[in-house]
């Protein structure tokens, strides 16, 4: 599982530390900070509960080609 | 059925992993220790050793990875996080249960009343403190450990 790039761009776009999008999700900073580092895949709950917290996709924060999922 | 809880789900299954490992690390230790004590039994060795030795070794292993697995992670517990409320909550039901333990003893024993006060009273007492103390300190590591862990790199 590759690095979350999006999530982190979508996010510094916001001006928004990983802190601010936990609140804001309802999550620990840790999971931000997993999730973006490609540790730990989130539920689609919490996938869409950081898409609508980020104003994106569901594509355009966790499409994966198929090389990344390696 | 849900029951409530603290952590998200990354953190829960986290818990749920470690709950996991130590279960099988139980189920293979129980194995281990019946194979140990028949062979010991049979040998006739370490005979003055009581005879839940190894049960109670093998619950204090697993307790203490179990704690400092949890702890490594920032993970207190599923219901509720660390307060002196709750650690006095919890210290009281320890003292009850070592106390009604001890009571049991005391009456498969016959003992007298006084004594059985003075035995029941005291061990409940020392089970409320040492649970307390514990308590304290492992919420005291356990902030630290998740100052560190939140307020991390980005």
């Amino acid at each position: 599982m590759g690095k979350n790039i999006a999530i982190k761009t979508a996010r510094a776009a916001l001006e928004m530390t990983q802190q601010d999008l936990a609140k804001a999700v309802g999550v620990s900073r840790q999971t931000i900070n997993a999730i973006e580092k490609g540790e730990y895949n989130p539920t689609i709950r919490l996938c869409r509960a950081i898409c609508r917290a980020l104003g994106k996709s569901l594509d355009e924060l966790f499409w994966e080609d198929e090389s990344d999922e390696n | 059925m849900k029951t409530k809880t603290v952590l998200d789900e990354r953190q829960e299954k986290e818990l749920l992993e470690l709950e996991h490992r130590l279960c099988w690390t139980a189920y293979g230790g129980i194995f281990v220790l019946l194979l140990a004590q028949a062979l010991l039994e049979a040998g006739g060795v370490f005979e003055n050793i009581p005879s839940f030795f190894g049960e109670w070794l093998l619950l204090m292993i697993l307790s203490i990875c179990g704690v400092v697995g949890c702890l490594r992670r920032g993970i207190w517990s599923r219901g509720f996080k660390p307060s002196r409320k709750t650690n006095i909550i919890v210290s009281v039901i320890s003292a009850a249960i070592v106390g009604g333990f001890m009571l049991a003893v005391t009456i498969l024993r016959e003992m007298d009343i006084k004594n059985t006060l003075i035995l029941c009273g005291g061990t409940a007492a020392v089970a409320f403190l040492a649970a307390y103390v514990l308590l304290e300190l492992s919420a005291k590591k356990f902030r630290k450990i998740e100052e560190k862990l939140e307020g991390g790199e980005e």
